[in-house]
């Protein structure tokens, strides 16, 4: 599945039933956003559930899904290795839809690294391996958790974010450097 | 209250046998529960680390009032939910432990079931 049809399912995903909002995280950093938070908050947001993600973790605790009801929402987290996908969705009753289309996702994404790996040249048993690590890998390369540009996708609930929605996709989801 | 602990062995080997849902109620800081004290306190941290992860996590996003959770585990379901029928001055948290998964409207629908059924024991 390529980049781009990884993004298209996000989209569809977002624009589903009561959905609210989506985050697509690798450790604390966004991979995708489309909320009505601002950018600074999403931020925020990835920190928190990668703390909480590298409790679970310290703890030994295989945590792998959460759904919470508030007030004002819910909210399902399906964890994955170092990649979380949040769906925020108003009816509590699509909070099991919401965590397998979270988990299918999730499921593809990783078929995709380790296809894009065997495409690069790899044997598909280094491209199965280097997946599989790049998943369990903890912290290190890839968990920037700096500020700096927000990856293509990033909604900040501003023009420029919606423009962006608007235009054609042509910026993809980055799949782990090889 | 049953003080009898091989009956709470018992309640907790047939709970685990059948894969079944053991229950337990907390309110001012303590919990309850009918399958004995390791189960009981292995549910009031599930309750403590998930209710700090739905106020941690809902606060970013604006959203308060937690009113239940289900967490999944490998293949072990823990939740809770606010017993609807508890005041809002003394609230009471119904919770429970199950060794499966299972999917998060079939757990809140089976803790309110609990809530309601316990309602009706302390009126008869």
């Amino acid at each position: 599945m390529s980049p781009a049809l990884l993004e298209a399912s996000l989209d569809a995903l977002r624009h589903t039933g009561s959905v609210t909002g989506l985050f697509f995280l690798r450790a604390n950093e966004i991979l995708y956003a489309d909320t009505p938070h601002s950018l600074e908050t999403a931020r925020e947001f990835a920190v928190v559930l990668d703390d909480i993600a590298n409790y679970f973790k310290k703890e030994n605790r295989p945590t792998d899904q959460a759904a919470f009801g508030y007030d004002g929402g819910n909210l399902v987290v399906v964890l994955d290795g170092r990649f979380r996908l949040v769906v925020l969705h108003g009816s509590p009753e699509e909070a099991d839809a919401a965590a397998r289309a979270a988990r299918a996702f999730l499921k593809d994404y990783q078929m995709a690294v380790f296809a894009e790996r065997f495409r690069r040249g790899g044997t598909a048993k280094e491209a199965w391996e280097e997946m599989r690590s790049v998943a369990a890998r903890r912290g290190g390369e890839g968990a920037s958790g700096e500020a700096g540009e927000a990856p293509a996708g990033v909604e900040a609930g501003d023009a420029e974010g919606r423009a962006r929605r608007d235009r054609p996709r042509t910026e993809a989801i980055p799949l782990p450097p090889s | 209250m049953d003080t009898n602990p091989d009956n709470w062995r018992e309640r907790l080997q047939d709970a685990m046998a059948r894969r079944q849902p053991r229950y337990f109620r907390a309110s001012h800081g303590s919990a309850k529960g009918k399958t004995g004290s390791e189960d009981t306190r292995k549910f009031a941290e599930n309750l403590m680390v998930l209710q700090e992860c739905a106020v941690l996590l809902g606060e970013k996003l604006g959203m308060n009032a937690v009113s239940w959770a289900v967490s999944c585990e490998g293949e072990e379901t823990a939740a809770f939910c606010f017993d609807p029928a508890s005041s809002a001055q003394e609230p009471e948290v119904v919770g429970a432990l199950v060794n499966r998964r299972v999917p998060v409207s079939e757990m809140v629908a089976m803790l309110r079931a609990n809530a309601e059924g316990d309602k009706e024991g302390s009126r008869s």
